[in-house]
């Protein structure tokens, strides 16, 4: 029994979402199609943590890895398995979920059955991307957690939402198309083949890596985004309903980081190491950039979404340095930024349902109606400017790290990236918090329930957490990371970039 | 000794009870943080005493980061200068909790209050006990953020907000230095262990980096130079150092026990504490050190010329502090790092008590909200006068007596650059001077204004029961800063604390006398014309005609304003930042890259439109419109010209005499000759009908006809029993025989 269980273990995580969906079909009864979809998050999640427990983390290859034909014709497979980077990713995807329902609960009152089973949904998609050893059950999924996110900004979102859905998707596609391009290139390529595993153990030549490191590169980076495909983000995200903005800032964005980890570096190294310069370069002037913009920002979502392309900075600037602190860094600057990222959503989401306003002069003086809230909003700012003790200061800290054995110069640019979020940060704080209420209404705001404090709890517990204590998670990814830095490690020998830095 | 570890934790503890407890603690918040914070206080006597016996120990705590070969362990590092700090804080820390409990009294955010300052106080204690230096900066930022908490703490009035954010942006552009100096260091010694890179330091002291090889110059750096100089940004912004020293005024902003914190415990002294803590580092680089000492002597001059301008208590409390840390960072840029733990202390334990014996006078200002020019003529100010001035005594005689006492200035010598020695002693005497001056005036202004002219009657309103704290500090003043010095405790004082500033340091102290010591009554000789000035120019004497004149004037004007520092800061950095921010959204983003991705996509759709509305419609449909448009045309033309004129024409002409023609055959034949006939012959038929149907139908043709059914049936029964295979035979060969016959027939007829 137990054997079948950790056996099927990640299908039976990928399955729950589905059958959710199926159950919450049959059922009328609005509030108890929350409890199931709230129900299925949690389940989901607790296998989660069943497979974390089962995880050797000694090991630096796949695990709970489940293989089945597909379609054999063209050698296409439902298999899947994680190592240490997909397992924190799934984690972070479980981990958020309830809290996406949880936020909705009262928020969302029109058509819950299919937002509940758009979440669940996404969900489920975004496990399998994760999860995925096979390429084309990778592309499959990649697509399909884009519709789920599309109907639920322009169905559910603010007054732009026609305009950001469709500004979604046509970026979402044009980055799939490319990402079809990629991986069509390395199925002639690599041999006729769609598993990921052995794909990565090829080598290629240097043309066939030059394209399709490019067109995976773009996918990925439009995903993230990296600096100039970034501006469907603010946006999808300011236009989303809450939920939507935590799963999409939360998780969806990682796929693109992930991606670079899975594909780009493992199976095309020597174009990474060619290309890393200027994409070092983009990622610190991606971190400025979104640093400014957060700056510039009269709308709370928006702010925070632009200080989401900051962090998203910091991921690919860690992951091209190709050492181990940057990489982990990377990795975890995005669970901390899912983390922090998400509960910002959570918050100003949670202002949104008393006021229905997301502009930041219209608030004020929040200190004296909602104590709490407050307390846990300034928590997930500072922890969003990576104050040290707080999550992302880990994350920010080992990437810089990483960084200086490139170039100093890139370290101090980006530091003076973390300058400008504390700015943007905490002069948004004190127009939203500090001074005077703006409005009578505002003073009579009534502080956080007991349902919206147990979204924001776990988060805020986390946040302190893994800034105190990060070494968990650090030793879950450190065997797979240390795999990935030594199999890039001879190709760093005749980089390019030693012309450009130093 | 890891019990020693409740140190910390105590006040840990509180913020968490407070935390976790506040709905059931309300006003009772002080109740438990007093005692958590004392009783830290008595376990650092226990620690002091320890360390005075056995040394410098460590306690291990955990490990915060393994990634690859970088590991940072966390552990507390307990020797003489951090046990020093550790009195400090935690004696301060203990008084202020004291007297806000009183002073913080009906405050709506009483429980939060105190919870912070107990954060801050844990944060300050831990970052004196590191043995790390990623711990010290964490330590360091948590300290900023409680003190971003604890200054918006009335956070209702606008400039509180305005004042704490300020506060923290400062020091997050000076903490890039520090963060960047701890990256450094990292990559220079592969380790964040303080006391490991201490011991490696003078091994790596010729070692180079060349940071800006990037922009192609050959500019190779003493890293020890660089580590120096990049830790010391970070003590520049916390110690508020010109020109990042704007934060500190406003900091006043926040109640005045924080205050108290602020400038008294570690929050200010964190960068001289930072300074000495990496001593043995710091005196590898005599150019680190010569920029220090500049920094410190420039702060603390300007500082003191400032503070003699304000009007403001706070602003004068703000500025003193200012230039007093200026003068300990000057005295660490010079080497004399126990000098500068020294000042600390006696400076703290000042601060602290001037801080709380005017905050009562601070709260009537408060509450009024409006600053006023003096603070004085309290109850208070009297009895607690003679503590003060001994106190200020001190600050005034003790640096200038311990520095140019002889050894520092051998350190400068030695360096092999003349001017330095120079620069010694004229930014030395420069200093030395003002500070005496600005300390003696300010500190009698506050005190003895003359009555009438504060507002006494308002100040009443805290109980006096508090004021046995500021007797305590009064008392701590006397006995730690006068005891120590009079008593000749110095040199017991640098024999303790030399294990922890280095060897290098110590031995240089060594060798101090204080008779027949030129250079040391030139110096108290220099204090104690500081203090002259100081008093006529609070008696309207020369200083004041010298503000009088024109020159005097003008000067005064730009000291009063702070130099500008802060419209500086404003127009230059702030507003350019907002502008550059807005710029950048506006045009970059929203034009330029949201643009070009929606031109593309308008493109995209132009030529859609394009395509639809120019060939699709005017060519493709054109054409078939036009097809079609010419055949209607063609179908009109032939409608009306072939069809209505000629065919219509012919065929109603036509059909006009067939009309006439069938009228005519109507009339003519049908009527008279053809209905005649049908009617004869009609009735001839009918006869014939009724004799066949009587003869022949009913007759013959019935009788055939049921003969021909009896044999239909015999030839039925006949056909059933043949099978059915051999009717299809018979069939097929009459179908043969059939084919053959009418081919013989063909045949026949054609070959005839």
């Amino acid at each position: 029994m137990t054997t079948l269980f950790t056996e099927h273990l990640l299908s039976l995580m990928i399955a729950i979402p589905f059958l959710g969906i199926a159950m919450i079909a049959c059922i009328h009864d609005q509030e108890w199609i929350r409890r199931v979809a709230f129900g299925c998050t949690v389940v989901d999640f607790l296998l989660a943590l069943a497979l974390l427990s089962g995880f050797d983390f000694s090991n630096q290859g796949m695990q709970f890895v489940e293989r089945m034909q597909w379609m054999p014709t063209f050698n296409i497979q439902y298999a899947v398995g994680v190592d240490g980077i997909s397992l924190l990713l799934v984690m972070l995807t479980t981990l958020l979920c309830p809290f996406a329902v949880l936020c909705s609960w009262k928020s969302i009152t029109v058509r819950v059955r299919s937002f509940m089973a758009m979440i669940l949904l996404v969900e489920g998609a975004m496990i399998v991307v994760f999860a995925a050893l096979d390429l084309f059950l990778f592309f499959m999924l990649w697509e399909v957690t884009m519709i789920p996110m599309y109907f639920m900004i322009i169905l559910w979102g603010g007054p732009q939402r026609i305009a950001a859905g469709i500004k979604f998707v046509l970026y979402s596609l044009s980055g799939s198309l490319v990402l079809l391009l990629a991986i069509l290139g390395l199925f002639v390529e690599g041999g006729k083949t769609f598993d990921i595993l052995m794909l990565a153990e090829r080598t290629y030549t240097p043309e066939a890596q030059f394209w399709i490191f490019l067109a995976f590169f773009l996918a990925f980076a439009i995903k993230l985004p990296m600096l100039p495909f970034h501006t469907w983000l603010p946006d999808a995200h300011s236009e989303a309903p809450t939920a939507g903005s935590v799963i999409l800032a939360g998780v969806l964005l990682k796929m693109g980081g992930y991606g670079f980890l899975r594909f780009c570096l493992p199976m095309f190294p020597e174009a990474s190491v060619m290309f890393a310069p200027y994409i070092l370069w983009l990622s610190v002037a991606g971190i400025l950039y979104g640093g400014y913009m957060a700056l510039a920002q009269s709308d709370l979502k928006k702010l925070v979404a632009y200080s989401s392309i900051s962090h998203m900075g910091f991921v690919t600037l860690g992951i091209f340095v190709f050492n181990n602190h940057g990489i982990q860094g990377a990795i975890l600057q995005m669970v901390n930024h899912g983390i922090t990222t998400g509960a910002l959503f959570l918050a100003v989401g949670q202002l949104y349902d008393r006021t229905h306003s997301r502009a930041i002069q219209d608030y004020g003086g929040l200190q004296k109606p909602m104590p709490r809230f407050v307390a846990f909003f300034c928590l997930f700012s500072v922890a969003s400017f990576g104050l040290p003790g707080t999550c992302n200061f880990i994350g920010e800290f080992l990437v810089l790290v990483g960084t200086s054995f490139e170039s100093y110069m890139m370290v101090l640019v980006a530091m003076g990236g973390i300058v400008l979020a504390a700015a943007y940060m905490l002069w948004m704080l004190q127009r939203v918090v500090l001074g005077q209420p703006r409005t009578p209404a505002i003073s009579q705001l009534s502080d956080l329930s007991m349902r919206e404090m147990a979204t924001v709890i776990p988060l805020a517990v986390l946040v302190l957490w893994i800034g105190l204590y990060p070494s968990p998670l650090m030793e879950m990814m450190d065997s797979s990371v240390t795999h990935l830095v030594q199999q890039m490690a001879p190709y760093q020998a005749n980089a390019l970039s030693e012309l450009v830095f130093k | 000794m890891s019990w020693l570890i409740l140190i910390p934790l105590l006040p840990l503890g509180a913020v968490l009870v407070l935390v976790m407890g506040k709905p059931w603690l309300g006003e009772h918040a002080h109740k438990v943080g007093i005692p958590a914070v004392a009783l830290s206080f008595v376990l650092t006597l226990v620690a002091f005493s320890l360390v005075l016996r056995d040394g410098a120990f460590s306690i291990p705590l955990y490990q915060l980061i393994q990634s690859g070969n970088f590991v940072v362990d966390l552990g507390l590092y307990i020797d003489q200068l951090t046990v020093l700090l550790l009195v400090l804080v935690t004696g301060v820390s203990s008084v202020v909790h004291v007297y806000a409990s009183r002073y913080m009294v009906g405050d709506p955010r009483y429980n939060r209050f105190f919870a912070i300052i107990a954060l801050f106080t844990f944060s300050m204690i831990m970052l004196v006990m590191s043995n790390n230096l990623l711990m010290m900066y964490v330590f360091w930022e948590v300290m900023g953020i409680c003190s971003y908490l604890l200054i918006s703490h009335w956070g209702e009035r606008k400039s509180a907000g305005q004042a704490a954010t300020k506060a923290f942006l400062v020091n997050s552009v000076a903490d890039v230095g520090l963060g960047f100096g701890v990256i450094l260091t990292y990559s220079t010694f592969g380790t964040l262990d303080i006391q490991t890179i201490l011991s490696q330091a003078p091994a790596m002291e010729n070692a180079t980096l060349n940071l800006l090889g990037w922009l192609g110059l050959d500019l190779p750096i003493r890293t020890v130079t660089l580590i120096t100089l990049f830790l010391f940004m970070g003590a520049m912004g916390k110690s508020a150092q010109v020109p990042l020293h704007v934060w500190l005024p406003f900091a006043m902003e926040a109640p005045t026990p924080v205050s108290a914190l602020i400038h008294a415990a570690t929050m200010v002294n964190a960068g001289p504490f930072l300074l000495v803590r990496m001593s043995p580092l710091v005196i590898l680089s005599p150019a680190a050190m010569g920029v220090i000492a500049v920094i410190g002597a420039m702060t603390a001059v300007y500082a003191a010329l400032v503070s003699m301008t304000q009007v403001d208590v706070k602003r004068i409390l703000a500025f003193s502090t200012i230039g007093q840390i200026g003068f300990m960072i000057m005295t660490c840029g010079l080497g004399a790092f126990v000098v500068a733990i020294f000042h600390m202390l006696a400076h703290g334990c000042l601060k602290g008590f001037l801080f709380l014996s005017t905050g009562s006078a601070l709260r009537a200002v408060e509450a009024h909200g409006h600053s006023v020019s003096m603070v004085s003529d309290h109850p208070i100010s009297s009895p607690s006068l003679w503590p003060l001035a001994g106190g200020v005594a001190l600050l005034a005689c003790l640096p200038p007596v311990l520095i140019f006492s002889g050894p520092y200035e051998q350190l400068w010598v030695s360096q092999q650059f003349f001017p330095a020695q120079w620069g010694f002693w004229g930014m030395g005497f420069l200093t030395v001077f003002f500070t005496a001056l600005y300390l003696f005036r300010g500190v009698v202004q506050l005190f003895h204004q003359p009555r009438g002219q504060g507002f006494g009657t308002v100040g009443s309103g805290v109980s006096p029961r508090f004021f046995s704290p500021i007797h305590f500090l009064g008392i701590l003043v006397v006995l730690g800063g006068t005891g120590f010095f009079l008593l000749l405790l110095w040199k017991g004082f640098v024999e303790f604390l030399s294990p922890a500033v280095g060897h290098r340091t110590a031995v240089m102290v060594k060798n101090f006398s204080v008779l027949g010591n030129v250079p040391l009554l030139v110096s108290i000789m220099v204090a104690l014309a500081g203090v002259v000035a100081g008093y006529w120019s609070f008696s309207r004497s020369p200083l004041c005609t010298f503000r009088e004149s024109r020159f005097g004037r003008r000067w005064y004007v730009h000291f009063l304003n702070k130099l500008y520092f802060d419209e500086w800061y404003e127009a230059y950095v702030v507003q350019p930042t907002l502008g550059l921010a807005m710029w950048s959204w506006k045009v970059v983003d929203q034009r330029g890259l949201n643009g070009m991705i929606m031109g593309l996509a308008n493109l995209t759709l132009g030529i859609a439109k394009w395509l639809w509305r120019v060939v699709d419609l005017k060519g493709i449909d054109g054409l078939v419109m036009g097809v079609g448009r010419k055949s209607v045309g063609m179908a009109g033309w032939l409608w009306r010209v072939v069809d209505l004129h000629g065919i219509d024409r012919v065929v109603v002409g036509l059909g006009q005499q067939s009309v006439g023609f069938a009228r005519w055959l109507w009339r003519v034949i049908d009527l008279r000759g053809v209905d005649r006939v049908v009617v004869g012959v009609g009735k001839q038929s009918v006869g014939i009908a009724n004799w066949l149907w009587k003869i022949i139908d009913i007759k013959v043709l019935d009788k055939n006809v049921d003969r021909l059914k009896e044999q239909a049936e015999v030839a039925g029964d006949a056909i059933q029993e043949v099978e059915p295979r051999t009717l299809q035979h018979h069939l097929l060969v009459m179908i043969f025989w059939l084919i053959v016959g009418m081919g013989l027939l063909y045949w026949f007829a054609v070959g005839e």
